[in-house]
């Protein structure tokens, strides 16, 4: 499940974006999707995204799917309930008692599509971008002090381990006996259980990192050197600009109409 | 040797953690010259691990305490310097691989360093180039570190410390979790480094037959301080009797040779390596060990019935990498059997099926005949106790008596606030003693030593009835006495009727106290026997990269083509030298 949403190596236009430029995109389209509460501009605004995963990031339907289903199930559920709850006037069905109004079907597709869409963009940008340019371009771009950039590479390099780790402890204690028991005292206990040796490896660990770390001189300077540079191309250049258009003259719209 | 300039110098140094009263580094004086190669040795928790942090800085630069005494390394005066200063002088690698390396990619890791210390661009290109080549890992800079092996990552930490062009190379315990082979490669390694491009070397190490003969020189740590410090030979005959004592592992020729001399026999020049065993062991006509008939170690087992059986077992990876290949095999009720093979092998895929932690399919695994395919993995834990390899993974309470009862309360479905009854408590505190942990009994399990953690996770598996123990790499880490003291405890449960699986690189324990051998390669089982027959065939060996004992590689040497089966424990060697080659017993006992 997790290795899903992980940086796949490929030749795309989304690919040869540099991380920077992949943010202000990012940021745009989730502003834009605010800009309207209604179904037809929604769509729009999710097809076009849609297109963008598919054509410019080259992901597979197939593999959006398997990353959209555990979303679309929640949209659905997220969709009925809207349907039901959001008040409106003009009535569209009728069965019994039920009354479902035209305005709420209309905010509720515009909600969920929109929930589609950031869902999608963030899955193009954590597919299509390699951790360690975020880092170098948080540190070389946006000016972050690499000492809190390398927080985010860190962890990405020990979330697999930390994950083994979890999935043996967590047979482990089965073959001990432990058993999924009731009652809120018994579910605290068995958290308990199995939080403690993954904590207390991981201070461990965290302890020779910290002192390999230090011993390599890392903080020594305000600055480092870098063997990578991140470059914006020009395809970073016509998204970033597309972007902030696009946001711009919905912006307008949204205020002139 | 010409007495070269000493690279590092110690004087009087003594260190305190903070909170803590007292001092890990007693008044510790030595030197260390350029180009030399060091072994430094000592018991777990005598303050190996801190000198070596001590020669960089990091103690108390980074983890404070308090520090007296002078450092001179590399014409820096420690104390007085900042850890990014040394860091160019000393590079330093430790046991836990994983922990060390901090980047996602190979390259990234070797860059890292010079990177931090501001290093130009061009330069570290180059530098990334000449050490990965330097450890034989070019080719692998795209890489992501957390898919290699033990062995690579230990490597690519050398590597990344390489490319801040230190002087000094430190190993602490670095081996420690890699299987023989790739420790072997490792050693091979600090060879060339040492050698070849002249860099002085210190290596922590619990084992070191294979590495003792490229040491200048041994120090022995015990409590803070050095007990003794010079010339490898003199230092294991004057000491080796103690350093086994402390729980340390000598050569096993060493070992060999001491019991010689209780015999009566004098050495000339007192063996470290199989290569002077030789030499004082030969006698020109008269072979020192004569042929023997087959000793027929296993035929007291052969007579029970098969408790697990595996027939044309599979396994494909989720990635599509065949980890079994059509495995067969039965053992037998009673039986102690070793599953060796290098790191990759199945081995433990292999014993996840037997448990069931993997869903073996139908018609696959059978336990007394009965296929376990249907059957839950807490159904299982009636039959089989599985130890896994970090004892820590497996401990569910926060008190030692707790923990050894805690699957039998289990299986009562007592609840946490019930009472326990009075025999559960009795059987447990029973089991304490009989595994040397009664003293710890009201301890957090998380507080104990390595060695303790270890047996109290194998108490805690073991529930009365069940038949069959699968261990998973129980010596692990552990000191000579702390696997002597587990090996042996296993032999007793053996003795009282239990068949044990174990997976287990420590071949000297192997040979010492187990019967049968599994060996795997490649997702293939390509040896299925007494262990007796293994170092008899070469291929085998070869191709599962077994290490042969030193003993095995001795009475070969000395017996060379006479041998019907090796001779692979001291017991034996000494067993074969008292018969000089009668018909022999059958029995080997075990002197302890």
């Amino acid at each position: 499940m997790a290795m899903t949403f992980q940086y796949y190596p490929k030749e795309s236009f989304m690919h040869k974006v540099d991380p920077v430029s992949k943010l202000i995109w990012l940021v745009c389209l989730s502003l834009s999707v605010f800009i309207f509460n209604t179904a037809i501009p929604e769509f729009i605004l999710f097809l076009i995204t849609f297109t963008m995963a598919v054509g410019l990031a080259r992901l597979k339907i197939a593999f959006l799917l398997k990353g959209l289903w555990v979303i679309l199930v929640f949209s659905l559920g997220f969709f009925i309930l809207q349907v039901f709850m959001v008040p409106g006037q003009t009535l569209w069905m009728e069965w019994g008692s039920i009354r479902i109004y035209q305005e709420s079907v209309n905010f509720a597709v515009a909600i969920t599509l929109r929930m589609l869409t950031i869902f999608i963009s963030s899955l193009i940008f954590v597919v299509t971008t390699d951790p360690r340019d975020i880092v170098l371009a948080l540190s070389q771009k946006l000016k972050v002090p690499y000492r809190f950039a390398y927080a985010i590479s860190i962890a990405l390099r020990f979330i697999p381990t930390l994950e083994e780790e979890a999935r043996v402890i967590e047979t482990a204690q089965m073959i001990r006996g432990v058993r999924k028991q009731k009652g809120w005292k018994n579910k605290l206990e068995n958290m308990k259980r199995f939080t403690l040796p993954l904590l207390m490896s991981s201070i461990r660990r965290v302890q020779v990192t910290s002192i390999t770390m230090e011993a390599k001189g890392y903080g020594a300077y305000k600055d480092r050197t870098y063997i990578r540079h991140i470059r914006i191309l020009k395809e970073g250049t016509i998204l970033y600009v597309a972007s902030i258009c696009t946001l711009s003259i919905l912006t307008i719209l949204k205020i002139v109409g | 040797m010409t007495q070269k300039a000493s690279l590092i110098d110690v004087k009087h140094y003594t260190y305190t953690y903070e909170d803590e009263e007292r001092a890990v580094l007693q008044d510790i004086s030595f030197s260390i010259h350029e180009g030399e190669f060091i072994l430094m040795v000592g018991p777990s928790g005598c303050g190996k691990s801190t000198l070596c942090q001590a020669l960089n800085g990091i103690v108390p630069h980074v983890l404070g305490g308090e520090a007296v005494g002078e450092i001179i390394v590399d014409g820096k005066n420690v104390l007085e310097s900042e850890v990014k200063d040394m860091s160019e002088s000393i590079g330093m690698v430790f046991q836990d691989a994983d922990a060390q390396l901090c980047n996602i990619y190979v390259e990234d890791e070797v860059a890292f360093a010079p990177e931090n210390l501001r290093v130009e661009p061009d330069e570290i290109q180059r530098r990334i180039k000449d050490c990965l080549n330097k450890v034989g890992m070019s080719g692998y800079e795209s890489r992501k570190v957390f898919e290699l092996s033990g062995g690579q990552k230990q490597k690519v930490g050398i590597a990344s410390v390489l490319s801040m062009k230190p002087k000094i190379l430190i190993l602490d315990n670095a081996t420690a979790n890699l299987d023989p082979q790739a420790t072997k490669d490792i050693f091979t390694l600090l060879k060339e480094l040492h050698e070849q491009h002249g860099y002085t070397i210190m290596v922590v190490e619990n084992k070191i037959d294979d590495l003792i003969h490229l040491a200048d020189r041994i120090m022995v740590m015990e409590q803070g301080s050095f007990i003794a410090n010079g010339d490898p030979r003199t230092i294991i005959r004057e000491y080796g009797k103690q350093l086994m004592e402390m729980g340390i592992w000598i050569p096993e020729v060493s070992e060999l040779a001491f019991q010689l001399e209780k015999m009566g026999y004098s050495f000339k020049h007192f063996p470290i390596t199989v290569e002077d065993a030789y030499h004082e062991l030969k006698y020109p006509n008269q072979p020192f060990l004569k042929p023997r008939r087959k000793l027929q170690l296993s035929e007291k087992a052969s007579d029970e019935p098969d408790i697990l059986t595996v027939n044309n077992l599979n396994y494909l990876y989720p990635n599509g990498t065949k980890a079994l290949n059509n495995i067969s095999f039965s053992i037998k009720k009673g039986d102690f059997v070793a599953i060796l093979g290098t790191n990759g092998s199945g081995k433990t895929t292999l014993i996840k099926h037997l448990m069931g932690i993997i869903k073996p399919p139908k018609g696959k695994i059978f336990l007394r005949g009965e296929d376990i395919a249907k059957r839950s993995l807490h159904d299982m834990t009636k039959d089989i106790s599985y130890v896994f390899q970090n004892p820590e993974h497996q401990f569910v309470t926060d008190q030692v008596l707790e923990e050894s009862i805690y699957s039998q309360k289990m299986k009562l479905n007592l609840s946490i606030n019930d009472e326990v009854p009075n025999d559960i408590i009795e059987s447990g505190l029973q089991s304490l003693k009989q595994f040397n942990l009664y003293e710890a009994k009201d301890k957090n399990p998380f507080m104990l030593s390595g060695g303790e953690k270890r047996r109290l996770s194998v108490v805690s598996s073991i529930a009365s009835e069940q038949e069959i123990i699968i261990l998973d790499e129980p010596t692990t880490g552990l000191d000579f006495a702390s696997a002597t003291r587990l090996l042996k405890l296993c032999k007793e449960l053996n003795e009282q009727g239990k068949t044990i699986i174990m997976i287990n690189h420590d071949i000297r324990l192997i040979c010492r106290w187990v019967r049968s051998a599994l060996i795997m390669q490649q997702g293939h089982l390509i040896f299925n026997g007494d262990i007796h027959d293994v170092f008899q065939n070469d291929e085998i060996c070869e191709k599962a990269s077994l290490i042969e004992p030193p003993i095995s590689k001795l009475a070969k040497k000395l017996n060379p083509g006479l041998l019907t089966e090796s001779v692979i424990s001291i017991n034996q060697f000494m067993h074969g030298y008292m018969m000089g080659g009668e018909e022999s017993g059958h029995d080997i006992s075990v002197l302890s």
